[in-house]
């Protein structure tokens, strides 16, 4: 049981992590890039219940905080996506999840980390935050969480539930 | 059991990352600097895989990225393409422009002429029945009534009326139009009147039984003055004869010289030769036949020599 759980939470890591970085931010849209990494810490919280999702949080912002082309503090992504699992597994009730629900919930989660990164980032003045353009990253970051729910956290949910359904929510 | 161990364990996470984040903080190179260079080379090698993976995918997403750019930059490339071929078209427009200018110098200092050069600016309509065209200088150039038009080739016509800067030309091919002419060579005179047939004159000889041959030229006879005609312009050439010699009146078909449908530079007379420059004007071919007769307005061989093309120095 534990072994397929750390196996199913590797690869959605690192398919996660390959699309982010080698696609999604190779698209050039306009605003923030698509935070896949993060949507895949939320859909997991949603599949695993906020513990578990918290400890892959935790695994996945150490992780993109030692990757290059990041140069942030060594975990602030961490205490981030932590966060980001705590409220997503915590905020809604299994019974009630409906989709639109779930996209409103992914979006606000993800608009709300990247402004608590700017200000953790400000406070440590450690990657200069430009903070003109935060409204439009904020923005364009949850239209596009938004967007990648539907795509992400359905297969989430529906691979967690077919090959570890002991642990599924 | 699992929930309270789960609940150890994330806090020990929140401390860890806390204090990763203070370690990091503190700068140097701490103890995440190897660390931190053996994940990276690890995650780098997936993003390298993973570029190459979505390289196809990403070209397109480049070329839909780039598709306003190529736009924008064919739309450069015509305005260019037009402007370049703009530029040759007017390049040819002015080598002709200096052809003609250069034709109708070569006229005017045969003939020693002066001229004042123009430019047609306008076609009269053809269903007005009468063949003019308009020239753009006028009265502030000196142009006055019934001074001759002439251009590279020949005579075109006579001023009809002279306003400011602009005038009207009447076409010796107007049917009004007669003029009177001179066969080069043998001094067979007669008149010269348009049909309204841009190719074609007609040339009523005044001796009946002058023996006229198909390709000789005509010239211009002279009026008093040099109003309306200065003398000496070449006309056209006899295309056909029509008659037999004696009958009352023959008529010979000429084919004016200077093309009635394609008129751009002309050079108005404004001051006709002191002597005629009887036939020197001519084109080369018709001077060939020329007969060495002596001008009737001067005497002997120096007239002759008079009425040589201009360079000489001891003219006029």
């Amino acid at each position: 049981m534990w072994v397929r759980q750390v196996i199913i939470l590797v690869a959605i890591f690192f398919i996660a992590f390959l699309f982010q970085n080698a696609f999604l931010g190779r698209l050039g849209l306009p605003g923030s890039t698509p935070d896949l990494i993060l949507v895949s810490v939320i859909a997991v919280a949603l599949a695993y219940g906020y513990e578990i999702g918290m400890m892959y949080g935790f695994a996945a912002g150490i992780l993109v905080d030692l990757a290059p082309s990041t140069e942030g503090v060594i975990g602030v992504n961490a205490l981030l996506f932590m966060a980001a699992a705590f409220f997503a597994g915590r905020l809604l009730d299994p019974r009630d999840r409906t989709v639109p629900l779930l996209i409103g919930l992914t979006a606000a989660i993800v608009g709300a980390v990247i402004l608590a990164r700017g200000v953790i980032d400000s406070i440590l003045g450690q990657p200069t935050v430009v903070w003109g353009n935060m409204a439009g990253l904020i923005l364009s970051g949850a239209i596009y969480a938004g967007l990648l729910t539907p795509i992400v956290v359905m297969p989430v949910v529906w691979v967690v539930k077919k090959f570890t359904p002991e642990v599924a929510v | 059991m699992f929930q309270r161990r789960a609940r150890v364990v994330i806090a020990v996470l929140i401390v860890l990352s806390l204090t990763f984040a203070i370690l990091d903080l503190r700068g140097g190179k701490g103890p995440f600097a190897t660390f931190r260079s053996v994940v990276g080379t690890a995650l780098g090698g997936v993003e390298r895989a993973g570029a190459t993976l979505f390289s196809p995918v990403l070209a397109v997403g480049d070329w839909w990225g780039t598709w306003g750019d190529q736009r924008d930059e064919i739309n450069a490339l015509q305005a260019q393409n037009q402007a370049l071929s703009d530029l040759v078209r007017r390049s040819a427009e002015d080598r002709a422009r200096a052809n003609a200018l250069d034709g109708l110098l070569r006229v005017a200092g045969a003939g020693r002429y002066r001229i004042t050069p123009a430019e047609v600016i306008a076609v009269g309509p053809e269903q007005e029945f009468s063949w003019t065209v308009t020239i753009d200088i006028g009265t502030q150039d000196g142009i006055e009534r019934d001074m001759s038009v002439i251009n590279a080739d020949g005579l075109v016509g006579r001023v009809s009326a002279v306003h400011r800067t602009t005038s009207t030309v009447v076409l010796i091919v107007d049917p009004s139009m007669s003029v009177g002419a001179r066969i080069a060579g043998s001094e067979e005179v007669g008149i010269l009147s348009g049909t309204g047939d841009q190719n074609s004159l007609e040339f009523q000889m005044l001796n009946p039984l002058a023996n006229v041959e198909v390709g000789a030229a005509l010239v211009t006879f002279g009026s008093k003055n040099g109003k309306p005609y200065a003398p000496g312009i070449p006309i056209g050439e006899v295309t056909e004869v029509r008659g037999t010699a004696g009958q009352l009146t023959r008529v010979a078909a000429i084919k004016p010289f200077a093309r009635m449908s394609a008129l751009s530079i002309v050079g108005v007379v404004v001051r006709p030769p002191r002597t005629d420059p009887r036939d020197s004007v001519l084109p080369d071919r018709p001077k060939e036949d020329l007969n060495p007769v002596p001008a009737p307005t001067s005497s002997g061989p120096a007239g002759l020599l008079d009425a040589t093309p201009a360079p000489s120095p001891k003219a006029s």
